[in-house]
């Protein structure tokens, strides 16, 4: 399952590592903003990060509506089964038991294997390997206090996440953001063989959330 | 040192990730010194481990169903604690019989009066524990059950074998439930004669 963030990348990412022959990302396009289950800023743009890696998209559109969207996302799995004959699905979840618990059910019932590499991990070793590997992130989402304007866009290098410690630290925030304090786009991975640059975006931001709205992106070879 | 013990189907070692490396990191936060090894690796069990645990899967893989009974966990005299498939083949190899029985997600576990009074569950008397598993195992004689899910259907969530230092928590505890993985090991290393 495919969000374009950097867990669902990485969980990827860690597949790959350990032999696993990804058959084809499964992204789901929530029209709502608020969903339980389903990253959504700048999720059209998985299809991109499909082109970058080489690796085939499923994409269900869904109304995002609670309990409705998991037979968006059965659908599409479905889909993933019939078309690229898929085991079973990697998800990028880390401690939600509610996300967990429910695509266990869908894989069970559909006879699939369900594997969550980042489950209950360290998360500070977590992004620092992320980042020592490679990874080219940035913040396309804050939806808690302290978080403003000026962290939307921004990469997570190492300083990033410095700064990040600290206000996790004293707002008893998630480092990850596991508890939906921000939300992330990846532009590289070590598995693209292209990475994505951004020539236009704007930030919406009010009433303490806002979004880094990717207008315009393309695929640039890697020096 | 504690023996954190995967068996994982070794052909999909990112069960590792999921389902060893939670409870590795709960017992290094404690600051107890532990060895991982996959169940396929153990010859023997080194003479300095003080305690072993037996991790869990996940709800697909059925492959720790077919691993023959571990003569040397079998006679391991220490504390053992078996997690979800952990359990099941540790009560496997005591007689139980593995029967189908499916749980995924959160749900209420009530502890029996022996659960209560228990070392490793005392002071509780309900706990909520994240399901994960697609069998259970049919609990021997000589175990007892310190905890059932508190449901139409009681299925035994907790057991500890009453002849020895065994445990089976058929939930997975190192989701929302730390604290039993860290009253084992440190009762194990503190306390032994009273566990």
């Amino acid at each position: 399952m495919f969000s374009g963030g950097k867990d669902s990348v990485y969980a990827t990412w860690r597949g790959m590592q350990t032999g696993l022959d990804i058959a084809c990302f499964i992204t789901l396009n929530s029209s709502n903003e608020e969903s339980y289950m389903f990253h959504t800023p700048n999720i059209e743009l998985t299809r991109l990060q499909s082109d970058a890696s080489g690796i085939p998209l499923v994409e269900q559109k869904t109304d995002g509506i609670k309990e409705e969207e998991l037979k968006d996302l059965t659908l599409a799995i479905r889909r993933a089964i019939r078309e690229y004959s898929i085991d079973g699905i990697i998800t990028g979840a880390i401690q939600s038991v509610y996300q967990a618990s429910r695509i266990e059910w869908i894989c069970h019932n559909l006879g699939l294997w369900c594997l969550s590499p980042l489950w209950l991990c360290n998360q500070e070793l977590y992004i620092t390997s992320m980042i020592n590997e490679g990874f080219r992130v940035i913040i396309a989402g804050v939806f808690a206090d302290p978080f403003d304007a000026s962290w939307l866009g921004k990469r997570m290098d190492l300083p990033f996440i410095s700064r990040l410690k600290v206000i996790s630290k004293k707002y008893s925030l998630s480092l990850a953001g596991e508890g939906g304090e921000y939300e992330s786009f990846v532009c590289y991975a070590p598995f693209f063989h292209k990475k994505i640059v951004v020539d236009d975006a704007v930030i919406n931001f009010s009433h303490g959330s806002g979004r880094y709205i990717i207008k315009s992106a393309r695929l640039q070879q890697m020096n | 040192m504690i023996l954190v013990v995967d068996i994982s189907d070794p052909s999909v070692s990112l069960l590792f990730d999921e389902f060893v490396l939670p409870v590795i990191r709960i017992i290094q936060q404690i600051q107890v010194e532990l060895l991982d090894v996959h169940i396929s690796k153990i010859n023997k069990i080194p003479d300095d481990v003080s305690a072993i645990i037996l991790c869990g899967t996940c709800i697909a893989d059925l492959w720790y169903t077919k691993i023959p009974s571990h003569i040397d966990i079998i006679g391991f005299k220490g504390p053992v604690l078996g997690i979800c498939a952990g359990m099941q083949i540790l009560l496997r190899d005591d007689g139980g019989e593995i029967v189908p029985a499916l749980e995924i997600g959160m749900i209420n576990i009530r502890l029996t009066d022996k659960g209560k009074s228990d070392p490793i569950t005392t002071g509780k008397d309900i706990i909520s524990g994240y399901s994960l598993h697609q069998k259970m195992v049919h609990i021997p004689e000589s175990w007892d059950i310190l905890g059932v899910s508190d449901d139409l259907i009681k299925i035994p969530h907790i057991v500890r074998s009453n002849c020895n230092k065994k445990y089976g928590v058929l939930f997975h505890p190192e989701v929302r439930n730390e604290w039993i993985i860290e009253r084992f090991v440190q009762k194990c290393l503190k306390n032994l004669e009273n566990l």
